[in-house]
């Protein structure tokens, strides 16, 4: 073929397969839209076949002609309204198209496939509504000839064939309706019904000419010739009727697998194509014709299958307006270098500069506009989805309807074409597995049609697309279970699973949660698959599912994969960029800290990071990169040898430590050889500021993430985030799988890529990431043993006093300034708001070291007793949820209510009324002053299950004249009362507790004769409106927030006085 | 009431409605009908099935003579409103390749 035959095929098959892109969304709705045809959109429907069948006929591409000429002619049939699109038909049209983009796009070998099969449904569905003279378009006949026998039947090779194949015995039997039917008294229709049932009816040719006319009188022959293919062998005439046995010709065997006493002659119908081949290659023809019996056994090397290779497109479409634009920026580049070229003759640094500013913009405009060309709509893929859920949905027995949002999204070009399969999966799975059918939807009260949508949006410089569907949701538990059945994972991490890890699950190479294998999914393979090709593309994928009302599958993709931000990392000098994708967050963890926030567990080093534990990775250590320190003394790099981020054993920081504090994480022996190697002045060098605790050790974290969890790579320095070019690396580091390209920098030096997961792969940190699950879990199943989680409010009083008050009763935390402190009346004061503050100390009531002063001076502010005071505190201030048990003995002075461990300190508890009690004796209100427990001072019965608050209120409680119950829960309150009926005047209960809650104590109360009339009062730590409400209802008489010392009591001595009166 | 036999005339158009099965007794009186019809002219001859429950081979043999006499002249055979069980046979016997088996009148 020459160049421009060549050229012209090229266009042609580009053209045809842009009018094949457009065609079936528009083939859907002529189907929906029924027998109200919509003229216009069939018209462009036609003209798509008809184009695609002018080009053929002219480039010799005869399969495509046939095709296309019969699609064309059920086309102009439903044009002309002649015929129905019903599904059938549409769906028929839908097969050729497909057919068609699969000649097209191997358009070379086109001319060998095998189109029998749509030409022959093609044929059938024109048949059906052809009038008599387009009858004889009909592809591919064989002509069947038996000795003896007048007529020649001609029938499909197609059929023939499918017949042969299913193992039928088929025969050719003459005979004659009027003498050999109507004499037996049998009618026309009994007899085709019984032969229909006995087989299939291949062919069937009525012998119009023997009829003759009306005028030929009288009518007495209407022989028959038909071909007809039975599963069982004809064994007798009689068996059917009364037709001689000469008259029935056995024309294949199955058992002798050959055809007997008959030839075929291969024909061809009168279209100019056939007769092209024939006239092509004569020889191959009759060849076949001889040896017909074989080309309809064997696959003939004349038809080849569509190579299951996809087309990878070789053009592309861009707008002109886009291209206008680059040679625009095309045209400014030429200009700016012929001023570089003049100004660097000239030597004119001005304008040097000026030309390299110009360069520099119109290179990235230049790159912007260059990479938009790349930009297509994702309705490129989203197209091909109608079609997809039309044919589940018929295959499947569902009702399904396809919402597309967001068709205009453009992304990468690479990253649409790597998309397609993916996506076809998860809408597949959408359909197949997530949606019910019909019934049990209708059952459930849903809308009988499922819904799918396919949604593309931008997110934050990434394109989101999600594939939803109102099916029945994932069940977590069936996913677990079927992947614990399969043994792909152990029932001890199931428990460790949070609901939607276990989701996760079914991105696990062998899952299928299905319960029956169909054949559209379900064999277990394909989540996996679809996680494994989105990762190529960069994407993650997540899935938000609700059972009984559907699932989400969220793929979040960069927008680009040529040029892709990343973060510019060193290591020992060398630079290296982690794509932005992959980065989390940046921690940079002060040398001193690095014992605080980084533990060891099972040999591996974990960072803290709120709260949940990250493994840490030395991106030295991965890529074999011997670390240096530089040392103080000479200014050089010496290898450096400590490998533990964390020295546990070195004791906390202070000035006080430096001095005691051992050097490295070296063994204790080898300190001592070092002591007595190490001249003296040397030693008392490095007696000095320790290097672990320089600015230069601090740790600079990456934090990354790789599919489902995060790890931290501990690099050297942090540069900024740049966009990279990535390059392809050479074969010769093909093998070097922990990078995932390279990049040339501005500086022209090159950095390498990392690729995060396979560096976490390489560190087996996947299974470390299981340790640090199973200890973050064990944390949880612990902390539940202890005491309920309370906030506390940290301070310090002298700067080695850590306090703690709780957090419920601070109002306000305000910074001052030691000189702003008055003195008035022995009391200190401050001017605030225009109004003065009364100020505390620790050290007013407690035997404490006095406050540090200085810069880090802070007013906690608190109201008791109805005046508001603060209370002197030093910085730092934190804030923490901490289930703490409290030491109420060691530490128990005026004003501490005890100590606990908090962040690996001793803290104090502050008891703020006692503290202000201490001070401010006058403010405590009369009722609630200090009264000693007569004898037969009633009781109160308190149900608390925390001991802290338990104690703590039974303390005020008593300090106010009553005699206290404590139980450690509602059951035990219960029996208490049930026991001391008599005593008990009033009932102060938590609402949270084992056994028996609040409400049920209550409840319980209140529902018996004997106490309806006693008061309950309800602590808690926080009372909302619906608790309130709640309360209520089952008769708790008043709500107070636990440890408000002041209105508990004074609610208790209200309800106590009414009580006894 | 006992179904009619019918036949409309418009030109070269005409509808026969037989009252009755299409079987050897009634075909005798049919096929003269039929026949004047095709000799008056009538290019298209549209045979209403409508009231016919039975054919038998004589019956389809009076179609096929009707069919090959009007195809001489230049007109066609149509058959309308055929029960399923003759629209099946007409299938499995290739008959409605010639006959028009679903005019509308």
């Amino acid at each position: 073929m020459n160049k421009i035959d060549d050229e012209i095929l090229q266009m042609y098959i580009e053209e045809s397969q842009e009018h094949l892109a457009d065609i079936e969304p528009d083939l859907l709705t002529i189907e929906k839209n029924g027998a109200n045809i919509d003229e216009e959109l069939v018209n462009k429907v036609f003209r798509a076949a008809h184009s695609i069948k002018g080009g053929s006929s002219f480039l010799g591409l005869t399969t495509i002609q046939e095709v296309s000429h019969k699609a064309e002619n059920i086309l102009e049939m439903i044009r002309s309204r002649e015929m129905v699109p019903s599904p059938e038909v549409v769906n028929i049209l839908l097969l050729a198209f497909d057919k068609l983009r699969d000649l097209i796009n191997n358009h070379q070998e086109s001319n060998n496939y095998d189109i029998s099969e749509i030409m022959v449904s093609l044929t059938g569905l024109a048949a059906s509504n052809l009038p008599d003279k387009q009858k004889e378009s009909i592809s591919k006949e064989i002509e069947i000839k038996v000795e003896g026998v007048a007529t020649t039947l001609h029938v499909l090779e197609f059929d023939l064939n499918h017949a042969k194949n299913a193992g039928n015995h088929i025969y050719l039997i003459e005979f004659d309706l009027l003498h050999d039917i109507q004499r037996l008294g049998e009618t026309p229709i009994s007899l085709f019904k019984k032969l229909e049932k006995k087989g299939i009816i291949l062919q069937c040719i009525v012998d119009f000419k023997a009829v003759g006319t009306l005028d030929d009188e009288p009518i007495n022959r209407l022989p028959l010739v038909m071909l007809i293919a039975t599963k069982e062998p004809l064994a007798t005439s009689g068996e059917l009727f009364e037709v001689p046995h000469e008259k029935i010709h056995l024309i294949y065997d199955p058992r002798l697998n050959q055809e007997q006493s008959a030839h075929h002659k291969q024909t061809e119908n009168q279209d100019q194509s056939i007769d092209l081949i024939q006239a092509i290659a004569p020889a191959k023809i009759d060849e076949q014709a001889k040896n017909s019996n074989e080309t309809i056994e064997t696959d003939s090397p004349t038809k080849v299958s569509p190579s299951p290779v996809t087309q990878i497109e070789t053009t592309l479409r861009v707008k002109v307006g886009l291209l206008e634009t680059l040679m625009n920026l095309a045209g400014e580049l030429v200009l700016s270098r012929n001023q570089l070229m003049e100004a660097i003759t000239q030597n004119d640094q001005r304008s040097l500069k000026a030309s390299a500013q110009q360069i520099n913009l119109v290179a990235s405009e230049l790159q912007e506009t260059i990479m938009l060309t790349r930009m297509q709509t994702i309705d490129k893929i989203f197209n091909k989805f109608p079609r997809v859920v039309h044919d589940m949905g018929i295959k499947l027995n569902k009702k399904v309807q396809l919402r597309i949002e967001g068709k205009d999204v453009e992304m990468d070009k690479t990253i649409i074409e790597g998309l397609s399969d993916p996506l076809t999966h998860m809408v597949r799975n959408a359909v197949d597995h997530g949606l019910e059918t019909s019934n049990i939807r209708a059952a459930l009260g849903k809308n009988p049609t499922g819904t799918i949508t396919l949604r593309a949006y931008h997110r934050a410089g990434h394109v989101v697309i999600e594939v939803c569907d109102d099916g029945k949701g994932l069940d977590p538990k069936k996913i677990a279970a079927s992947a614990l059945a399969k043994g792909l994972i152990s029932g001890d991490d199931i428990k460790m699973l949070s609901e939607k890890e276990k989701m996760g699950l079914i991105f696990l190479p062998g899952l299928s949660t299905s319960e029956k294998i169909t054949d559209v999914s379900g064999r277990g393979v394909g989540m996996d698959v679809v996680k494994t090709n989105l990762e190529k593309l960069g994407g993650k994928i997540d899935i938000e599912s609700e059972p009984g009302t559907g699932s989400i599958f969220r793929i979040k993709l960069p927008l680009t994969l040529a040029i892709i931000p990343s973060l510019l990392v060193s290591v020992e000098q060398e630079r290296f960029a982690i794509p932005q994708l992959n980065v989390n967050e940046l921690i940079r963890i002060a040398a001193s800290q690095a014992k605080n926030r980084i533990e060891k567990i099972g040999g591996a080093e974990v960072l803290n990071l709120r709260g949940s534990l990250i493994p840490l990775i030395h991106l030295a250590n991965v890529l074999g990169i011997s670390k240096t320190y530089l040392d103080p003394n000479d200014n050089k790099r010496k290898p450096n040898r400590r490998n533990a981020i964390a020295d546990r054993r070195s004791k906390s920081y202070s000035a006080a430590d430096e001095l005691s504090s051992s050097d490295q994480s070296v063994g204790e022996e080898e300190i001592i050889d070092q002591k007595k190697s190490l001249p003296a002045r040397d030693w008392e060098r490095r007696r000095g500021p320790d290097r672990r605790y320089h600015a230069s050790s601090d740790l600079n974290i990456v934090v990354v993430t790789v599919e489902s969890f995060q790890y931290g790579l501990i690099v050297d320095e942090l540069h900024d985030t740049v966009e990279i070019v990535v390059k392809p690396l050479g074969q010769h580091l093909e093998n070097a799988r922990e990078y995932a390209g390279a990049t040339i920098m501005g500086d022209g030096r090159v950095a390498l890529i990392l690729d995060v997961a396979t560096i976490a792969e390489m560190e087996k940190l996947s299974s470390q990431a299981e340790h640090i699950r199973k200890r973050e879990s064990d944390d949880v199943h612990n902390r539940k043993n202890l005491e309920e989680s309370q906030s506390f409010m940290l301070f310090r009083n002298a700067i080695d006093e850590h306090c703690a008050i709780l957090l419920d009763l601070v109002n306000r935390i305000e910074q001052i300034k030691a000189s702003d402190i008055e003195i008035v009346a022995g009391k200190k004061m401050i001017q605030y708001r225009g109004k003065n503050l009364p100020l505390v100390t620790l050290s007013d009531a407690a035997d404490v070291k006095s406050l540090a002063e200085g810069q880090n001076l802070v007013v906690i502010v608190f109201t008791i007793y109805g005046h508001t005071v603060g209370l002197l505190a030093s910085r730092p201030i934190d804030i923490i949820e901490a289930r703490v048990t409290i030491d109420q003995s060691t530490l128990k002075q005026k004003a501490i209510m005890g100590s606990s461990i908090i962040n690996n300190h001793i803290t104090m508890i502050i008891d703020i009324f006692e503290l202000v009690e201490r001070v401010y004796p006058e403010w405590v209100s009369k009722n609630i002053k200090h009264r000693p427990i007569s004898d037969d001072a009633p009781f109160i019965l308190l149900a608390e299950d925390s001991t802290f608050f338990r104690n703590q209120v039974k303390k005020f409680i008593e300090e106010n004249g009553f005699n206290v119950f404590a139980a450690e829960d509602g059951q035990e309150a219960w029996d208490l009362l049930q026991k001391n009926a008599d005593k008990v005047c009033m009932v102060v209960t938590d609402i949270e507790m084992p056994r028996l809650d609040g409400f049920g104590l209550a409840a319980n109360i209140k529902g018996d004769k004997r106490f309806s009339s006693l008061p309950v009062i309800a602590v808690t730590t926080m009372a909302g409106e619906t608790d309130i409400a709640k309360g209520k209802s089952v008769g708790i008489d008043d709500y107070q927030v636990k440890l408000d010392k002041e209105r508990l009591l004074e609610s208790i001595n209200n309800y106590a006085q009414s009580y006894r009166a | 009431m006992p179904k009619k036999k019918e036949i409309v005339r418009d030109k070269e158009k005409a509808i026969i409605k037989p009252n009755g099965d299409l079987v050897a007794s009634k075909v005798q009186k049919l096929k003269p009908e039929i026949k004047s019809l095709v000799d008056e002219g009538v290019k298209e001859l549209i045979v209403n099935l409508v009231d016919v429950e039975v054919i038998d081979s004589v019956g389809i043999s009076l179609l096929v003579a009707a069919h090959n006499s009007l195809s001489k002249v230049g007109g066609k055979l149509m058959v309308s409103e055929a029960s399923n069980d003759i629209k099946d046979l007409f299938k499995s016997m290739r008959l409605d390749q010639h006959f028009c088996m679903s005019c509308s009148e």
